[in-house]
């Protein structure tokens, strides 16, 4: 049956998008929790980041084969070998994935980094896979389970969900070491500051023989050496607040990351997987023909070796929130036959921003950024919103309704726990206004970075104080609201309007071109306005503004008149039409023929 | 001409070990006949064995932790090691003057000979960054204890390097650990670079690493 399909591949690929906004995010949060005093790390922590997680991500097949004791497969299972073979070269594979044999039962999955491959195969997987492909009946189960690992490798979010992997575990143990060395490090200097002092004193120097007193005698004292040694009893708490306010949204951001944001990206890998393979097949027979004989589908990760106590956690952890962790048989037969439900419907997007975005809140309500986190918050959540209304826009749904209620949803969530956090401390200033202000002043200096001996002194008035944090806080929920429906309402009209350009969108590519194009405008204007605000003033920004505002609009325009509902080969104008696969009425040229998926469905 | 290793370890052994026992020898000969040697004598002697022996000795000694490289790849043997240094280095505070000098001559063999122990160790088991990063913690909080516990490590270091009888004090296990810690960072970074820039080349020339 030839279903109307829409083509998933005709998008910009959700998972580089996620990839690519994770990594912003963690590499913001440490900026942001280095700054301002430690800036001059900045640079040397994220070089020190990559280069450990690039080697980590290139070393992990050599740290697993090493482990788990696999060795190349060599002459053995020579059908299979050849099997692995063809079908690489049917996927277009850049190169062949060489087969290692593994130990544990029943094990079939891949492993790489960015240049070298390998299938892991156990030796009874391998017997029943070359046993079904000698048998022409079942060779279809065979062949599905070899796409199914070769066909990640085809893409490039192969690389980048493993490499997301593994930055994750590396800034989580570069922080883990940052806290101990540093805390051990800074401690220490604390401890021995009198002693720096006390080491030219007249005392010591007595005591040393008399050919090394000179030299001893032309030791200066260390102590303006460095800035620590200025900490005092008074002060020691601020600097340990310092540091937990350092490491706290990196380990928070982390946590999230990998307990919430990875397992999405390898669901939605699954599902570019699994349409991908039916692409290829041109069918999804050899689906349904796998579920009828083993009642599962294979899955693009080795559900069986993720059974660490960690990844459990991990499952049980977004089971709460989440539902289940990877799709299930039937939800991917569903969304093979359906590849728009590869996007997910309003209520899951609402539920998962809104949960993602409070949580993030709640934890970086515990370091003093909130407010430039809430703005990459409101970011992230704008161009998720966006991906996803796109296939319902080019489906030619009415998406408006579904963005509002998102957006209203989430803002709502979040405004009611400012307003929450703001309520209790208003309780503590009613109850105990001594210790109100003591717990803002702790959280002031610490946010500050302080542990310098000079305090400046802070007066906090507390109604003051308290009513300005409500008035900004609300207002600025208020204003990100306005301009995230601002922005997706204008991109909605944008991209219905452009989708039209029948004879300028003659190949996928150019559409995923425009729409990164218009994602990156509004990101470079939230960062220069938002996140930047030192770069957004000044005439010469102004002016720039408006040039690149004009410019876009006149070469809207200029696409608009010359493209718009015209066939890209008879030029002739094309009617409204209610369905995504357009056709020519006058020379019956399919248009935008790249957004209909060519496979057939059960 | 390709050099035989086996042939080539064993001379170096037989020889190191010559010169070991010679030296051992002669050093505790001239500890025990030490008051029938002016200073200048005894100082002209060690001299001659430092700068004569001690070249060969540390290249035996390197020679000898190269050709043997599988074995100081394994935990044990590295642990031994480790252990083999806190014995010499406790061997140097305690021992009678006599034969502390002969401790003292192994202590400095054994400094980077202990760099290049854990440089094979670290190669072999790709555990670099556990070095550096184990290493670095280790060196700063045996720093921050030892200070919690003996009070000013700076005036005690002072005061065992300038106070004649200052060699048998309670910091030879700061020392140690210090000094162990340390070589552990160094080997460990020296390993991170040859073991990243080897992981780089591979990959590009889509070799394994193994």
């Amino acid at each position: 049956m030839n279903r109307l399909k829409i083509n998933i591949f005709a998008f910009p690929k959700l998972t580089t998008a996620l990839f690519w906004l994770a990594i912003s995010a963690l590499f913001l949060v440490i900026w942001m929790s280095l700054s301002p005093h430690l800036l001059f790390y900045v640079w040397p922590t994220i070089t020190v980041l990559v280069i450990l997680s690039i080697r980590e991500f290139i070393m992990q097949p050599e740290r697993n084969i090493h482990r788990f004791k696999f060795i190349p497969i060599g002459d053995n299972f020579p059908l299979l070998q050849k099997v692995v073979n063809e079908k690489a070269r049917q996927l277009g594979l850049k190169r062949i994935p060489k087969l290692l044999l593994g130990e544990k039962q029943n094990t079939f999955y891949r492993m790489g980094s960015f240049r070298r491959w390998y299938i892991v195969v156990s030796s009874e997987k391998a017997s029943l896979l070359e046993t079904q492909l000698s048998n022409p009946e079942k060779a279809v189960l065979a062949d599905l389970q070899i796409l199914s690992v070769l066909y990640p490798f085809t893409a490039s979010e192969y690389w980048m969900v493993g490499y997301l992997a593994i930055l994750l575990k590396v800034t989580f143990y570069l922080v883990l070491w940052g806290a101990v060395f540093f805390v051990g490090w800074a401690l220490l200097l604390i401890l021995i500051k009198d002693s720096l002092v006390y080491l030219s004193s007249p005392d010591l120097i007595t005591k040393v023989s008399s050919e090394m007193r000179p030299i001893w005698e032309q030791l200066s004292p260390l102590s303006n050496e460095f800035e620590l040694l200025k900490v005092n009893d008074s002060t020691t708490l601020y600097f340990l607040l310092s540091i937990i306010n350092i490491i706290v949204p990196c380990i928070a951001l982390i946590s999230f990351l990998w307990i919430f944001y990875y397992p999405i990206m390898l669901c939605i890998q699954q599902y570019y997987s699994d349409a991908g393979i039916a692409q290829t097949l041109k069918s999804t027979a050899s689906f349904w023909t796998f579920f009828q004989y083993a009642q599962k589908l294979p899955s693009i990760v080795d559900l069986e070796s993720r059974r660490s106590s960690f990844n459990r956690l991990q499952e049980w952890l977004q089971n709460i929130l989440m539902g289940s962790f990877f799709p299930n048989a039937a939800e991917r037969l569903n969304a093979i036959q359906n590849p728009d439900q590869v996007f997910y419907q309003w209520k899951q997007i609402a539920r998962f921003l809104g949960t993602s975005a409070l949580l993030l809140d709640m934890l970086f309500y515990l370091s003093g950024y909130l407010m430039y986190l809430a703005n990459f918050t409101t970011m992230s959540i704008v161009i998720v919103i966006i991906f996803w209304s796109l296939p319902q826009i080019v489906m030619k749904k009415d998406v408006w309704k579904d963005c509002v209620i998102i957006l209203a949803a989430i803002f709502g969530l979040r405004t009611t726990l400012a307003a929450f956090v703001l309520t209790i401390l208003w309780g503590i200033y009613t109850v105990k206004p001594s210790f109100f202000e003591e717990l803002i002043t702790v959280q002031l200096y610490a946010s500050a970075r302080y542990a310098g001996t000079n305090i400046p002194t802070i007066i906090i008035n507390g109604t003051d104080f308290l009513m300005a944090s409500f008035l900004l806080n609300l207002q600025q929920m208020f204003l990100l609201f306005v301009a995230s429906i601002c922005f997706v309402m204008a991109y909605i009209l944008l991209s219905t309007r452009a989708l039209q350009w029948y004879g300028f969108f003659t190949t996928r590519y150019r559409f995923n071109i425009f729409n990164m194009i218009v994602i990156g405008v509004f990101i470079g204007l939230l960062l220069t306005f938002l996140i930047l605000p030192e770069f957004g003033s000044g005439i010469f920004a102004i002016v720039g503004y408006l040039t690149l505002i004009v410019c876009g609009v006149l070469w809207i325009v200029f696409m608009d008149k010359r493209y718009y509902k015209k066939c890209p080969v008879c030029k002739s104008r094309i009617a409204d039409i209610q369905k995504f696969d357009v056709t020519c009425a006058n020379c019956q040229a399919k248009v935008l023929p790249w957004l209909v998926a060519q496979y057939e469905t059960e | 001409m390709k050099l035989n290793n086996k042939r080539t370890s064993h001379t170096i052994t037989k020889l190191s070990l010559a010169f070991l026992i010679l030296f051992s020898i002669s050093v505790i000969l001239l500890g025990l006949a030490n008051p029938v040697l002016d200073e200048r004598g005894s100082i002209l002697f060690l001299s001659a064995f430092f700068c004569t022996g001690m070249p060969l000795l540390f290249l035996s000694a390197t020679w000898l932790a190269y050709i043997n490289r599988i074995y100081f790849s394994n935990i044990f043997v590295w642990i031994i090691f480790q252990l083999f240094f806190i014995l010499i280095m406790i061997g140097n505070y305690y021992a009678p003057l006599s034969i502390s000098l002969l401790f003292t001559t192994f202590l400095f063999v054994l400094f980077p000979l202990l760099i290049i122990v854990n440089f094979i160790y670290s190669y072999s088991n790709y555990a670099s960054l556990k070095f550096i990063g184990f290493g670095s913690i280790g060196f700063i909080w045996v720093i921050l204890i030892g200070w919690l516990f003996y009070g000013n490590l700076i005036e005690k270091m002072v005061l065992a390097l300038t106070i004649s009888n200052s060699n048998h004090n309670d910091l030879w296990i700061m020392h140690a650990l210090m000094t162990i810690t340390a070589c552990i960072v160094i080997g460990g970074i020296a390993s991170f670079f040859t073991e990243t820039i080897k992981i780089f080349l591979l990959e590009w020339q889509e070799k394994d690493h193994t």
